[in-house]
């Protein structure tokens, strides 16, 4: 077995780096109080002297793709926010939505890659490693251009808007914060008082104590392609590391959120919370509000809802169900690409996107099941630690698929029902 | 301001038949009794019958949380609750 995996890591010194840069960004932000466009400068070059100092991004990078992109993206959205509402252009969105998008794309997937290596040499070499933090960055460019065109943000600015996209506690793994949130922040600072300023700290131990070592402990028997050997590994075994991988992952991400929660908190940004006692949920609607929530929320919000509203209107004869259902796998199998490049990711949102269906399939076909049902599953603890039980179990298989190849992942499901 | 619409809507496609109706404030999106696809239906309805538009992209979730919030949303787009 090797070392444990670091998921959603940065060393953890860097933690140390991230909150000395927290305090004293907390208090630059109280001695700058009465001078706001100051105050939301020294906020936006704290973000870039902190990414830098960690590493978090290089120089190059930084120069020749994300500070370009990012004033792209700003003066788009100022654009935009010329005719918002009903008058919007929504070509110019389009046009819009797709570089930030493109951007990723080329980045992120080293086939696609191969394909731009003409257009993109010009700039920066993109091929050798996919940009830390940039799937993050490419959704909130999203929200940004998307909540400007509908004129749900205002007209934005130039050093809110750096301070959003850099914004060190999130830039690696989110949460994804909404431009208009996180600026009446930056505007209007929550006050933070001893016991708030506690409580964050507190948050910030908790989320490291997950980290480093509830999910350390977890990860030398977790199912992920660098710990267990599957060969030698027995139908025990197998379920073993299946459930210590459920937990290694959670414990792992949900540490990293709760460190932003609580540094951001510090700095008087309230970044949303990403998770919601997910394992706990009696079906995946509600397991999915309560994992990842940033990241479902933005699924809903920029591409469920449009695509769902867009499909209701042109197939007006299909069934609800049936219009629910391409929406829903078409919106997870998305989600599972920007997961990662693999066929795995693709068929892991499939299979969210189908379990999302089947969970409203049933939900519409127990609507008419005899009050005794309902009472059963909603108001006695056997029916609801059921309900949980069949979720759990139905995520964990989603889980091999997400952490293993495709051939890898038939040979786990064989070994887990004992037919090797 | 008639909202008998609205709730014999929410009624009649989300709620199992016998049950009671929530009333005008209860939570229907964030207590799991409409989920994101049903609020796609719901504005689906509200346009139908109000002959409104209802941009997914101007309006959070949570606006269509209770009856008096739908109800809020339908009289900004320039629904007419009282003759509709």
């Amino acid at each position: 077995m090797r070392s444990a995996p670091k998921i959603f890591s940065l060393d953890p010194t860097w933690w140390e780096l991230f909150l000395q840069a927290a305090i004293l960004l907390a208090f630059s932000r109280l001695l700058l109080r009465r001078w706001p466009a100051a105050r939301d400068w020294v906020f936006a070059a704290t973000q870039l002297a902190v990414l830098l100092w960690v590493r978090a991004i290089d120089k190059k990078t930084l120069l020749g793709l994300v500070l370009p992109l990012l004033l792209a993206v700003f003066l788009l959205g100022k654009l935009l926010a010329r005719h918002t509402g009903p008058a919007r252009s929504r070509a110019l969105l389009a046009v819009s939505i797709a570089l930030p998008l493109t951007v990723l794309v080329v980045t992120k997937y080293s086939d696609a890659s191969a394909l731009f290596r003409g257009l993109t040499a010009w700039a920066v070499d993109l091929r050798p490693a996919p940009v830390i933090g940039l799937s993050y960055l490419a959704f909130k460019a999203v929200s940004f251009l998307v909540d400007v065109s509908s004129g749900k943000t205002t007209e934005p600015r130039l050093s809110s808007f750096l301070g959003y996209m850099l914004f060190f506690p999130t830039y690696l793994s989110g949460p994804i914060d909404r431009y208009g949130r996180f600026r009446r922040d930056l505007e209007a600072p929550p006050r933070l008082t001893w016991t708030e300023g506690l409580e964050a700290g507190w948050r910030i131990v908790i989320g490291y104590f997950k980290k480093t070592v509830m999910a350390s402990a977890v990860a030398p028997f977790a199912i992920s392609s660098f710990s267990v050997e599957l060969a030698q590994a027995s139908t025990g075994t197998l379920w073993l590391s299946l459930y210590a991988f459920a937990f290694l992952i959670y414990w792992d991400f949900s540490g990293y959120s709760d460190i932003a929660v609580g540094t951001g908190r510090l700095v008087g940004v309230m970044v949303p919370e990403n998770f919601r006692s997910p394992y706990t949920k009696r079906n995946i609607i509600e397991f999915w509000n309560a994992w990842h929530i940033t990241l479902s929320h933005w699924l809903r919000d920029y591409l469920f809802m449009p695509t769902g509203k867009a499909l209701i209107k042109r197939w007006r004869r299909v069934p609800p169900l049936a219009v629910a259902s391409t929406s829903y796998v078409i919106t997870f199998a998305l989600a599972g690409l920007w997961h990662g490049d693999g066929l795995n990711f693709l068929l892991w949102g499939a299979y969210m996107g189908l379990g999302l269906s089947a969970c409203k399939a049933w939900g519409e076909l127990t609507r008419r099941f005899p009050p005794g049902y309902h009472r059963f599953m909603f108001e006695t603890r056997a029916g609801r630690a059921l309900a949980t039980v069949v979720t759990f179990h139905f995520l964990l298989a989603g889980w091999i698929l997400f952490t293993n190849d495709l051939g890898r992942a038939t040979r786990v499901v064989a070994g887990l029902v004992g037919m090797r | 301001m008639d909202l008998e619409p609205i709730r014999d809507y929410i009624c009649r496609r989300l709620l199992r038949p016998g049950a009671p109706l929530p009333g005008d404030e209860a939570p229907l999106f964030s207590n799991g009794l409409i989920d994101s696809f049903g609020v796609l239906e719901l504005i689906t309805f509200l346009e139908e019958r109000y002959g409104i538009n209802i941009d997914t992209t101007r309006h959070e979730i949570l606006e269509f949380d209770t009856v008096l919030k739908i109800a809020r949303v339908v009289t900004e787009e320039g629904g007419d609750l009282a003759h509709a």
